[in-house]
């Protein structure tokens, strides 16, 4: 074992035989489930990168709508106060005005019904007074009491 | 003692043929050369196995087979950084084989390691591959001009480089695995049993692999060193 001879020739021919098998057989399998396997973990991590991008995007626009549908609710519910506030004035106002009317109206009837029945009781008390002259004048009696009961008559039938 | 000395020279000195290929008036094949088939065998075989089932999600033995490999390559970068990458497998080979080389004591063979043309054969391929992953990155004038770095004085040896890194290589791992026979075979007369186990594990396991460990180490620094363009 000490001798340099020829067959250091093996030597060589058994380690490149050797290298070339391993690399068919380790080297290239090993690497090749490696770089697959980092890929695959790069790809990974990118999509959840993109998941969570897309994510907080949307989470931004949601929470943008929710605050623009504040802003609209508060805004629908501001109109609606002040289109009650409106619409309470006009209909208080509406209301005053007709019970003002009707008042007036119901003054003006009573005015014209007392009118009236001053006119009738006056026509009437002439009637009275002129059929009871008549009866007087009839029987000639004119005193006092015989009038009085004249018109009594007259009212009594008259009623 | 005079009986050991004689026998041991006598192994040292003798290249064990295992057999004779009957062709061209019969070419010996040295034993080294055999158990050397059998470890690439078993490696082969055993990597063609469990490659052939790799998958996304690794099993147990895919997953000690994808640290060990990741290991050599985070290793190696290390030492020659990205553009070293292409020579990682050549240098895993290697280590892979002497490691395997230096433990099949273990189980009765001789180790190839203790044939001094195996450490020899694979000094040579190391230097050929620093030389040349020199020339690859320097090209041809860069590398011979290289040779006159750090100043023209030193250019006798730096050219004695070239023999002496190799040849330091091949010693280094020749005299750990030859010194290590000799120690054992030394303990093995004096105590036969049980104490040679311990020893066994330095030198077999611990030895063999430290010194798979240190050859492509060195292998790799030195292509660090002649890729490094400054």
């Amino acid at each position: 074992m000490l001798n340099l001879n020829w067959n250091i020739i093996w030597t060589f021919v058994n380690i490149i035989v050797l290298f070339l098998l391993l690399r068919i057989f380790l080297f290239k399998p090993v690497m090749r489930i490696l770089d697959k396997r980092a890929d695959e973990i790069k790809k990974t991590i990118d999509d959840a990168d993109a998941a969570k991008r897309e994510a907080s995007e949307l989470k931004a626009k949601y929470s943008d709508e929710l605050e623009a549908a504040g802003m609209r609710a508060d805004a629908i519910i501001k109109e609606a106060t002040d289109n009650a506030k409106v619409q309470r004035e006009k209909i208080l106002d509406k209301a005053k005005k007709d019970a003002d009317n009707i008042i007036k109206t119901a003054e003006k009837q009573t005015e014209l019904d007392k009118q009236q029945a001053m006119k009738e009781m006056r026509s009437q008390i002439a009637d009275v007074a002129l059929k009871a002259a008549h009866k007087a004048m009839e029987s000639g009696d004119i005193s006092e009491n015989s009038i009085g009961s004249f018109l009594r008559q007259v009212g009594e039938s008259d009623d | 003692m005079k009986g050991i000395a004689s026998e041991m020279y006598e192994m040292l000195n003798e290249t064990k043929i295992a057999f004779t290929v009957p062709i061209f008036g019969g070419i010996p094949i040295p034993q080294s050369v055999v158990v050397t088939w059998g470890i690439m065998a078993v490696i082969v075989i055993f990597c063609a196995i469990f490659t052939r089932s790799f998958d996304l999600l690794p099993g147990r033995m895919q997953t000690a087979i994808e640290m060990f490999v990741g290991w050599i390559y985070n290793f190696f970068t290390g030492i020659l950084g990205e553009k070293g990458r292409k020579y990682i497998p050549y240098l895993g080979t290697v280590l892979i084989y002497i490691g395997c080389a230096n433990i099949v004591g273990l189980f009765g063979l001789t180790p190839p390691t203790k044939d001094l043309n195996v450490t020899a054969g694979l000094a040579i391929m190391s230097i050929v591959l620093v030389e040349a992953a020199g020339i690859r990155a320097k090209g041809m004038r860069g590398w011979l001009r290289d040779f006159k770095s750090p100043m023209p004085v030193m250019l006798p040896f730096n050219i004695l480089e070239i023999i002496i890194k190799p040849l330091s290589l091949c010693m280094r791992l020749f005299g750990n695995v030859l010194g290590a026979f000799v120690i054992m075979e030394l303990i093995k007369a004096v105590v036969p049993m049980i104490v040679p186990l311990p020893f066994s594990f330095y030198f077999d396991i611990f030895d063999g692999l430290l010194q798979a460990y240190v050859f492509v180490f060195l292998t790799s620094l030195y292509i660090s060193e002649a890729m490094d363009t400054e």
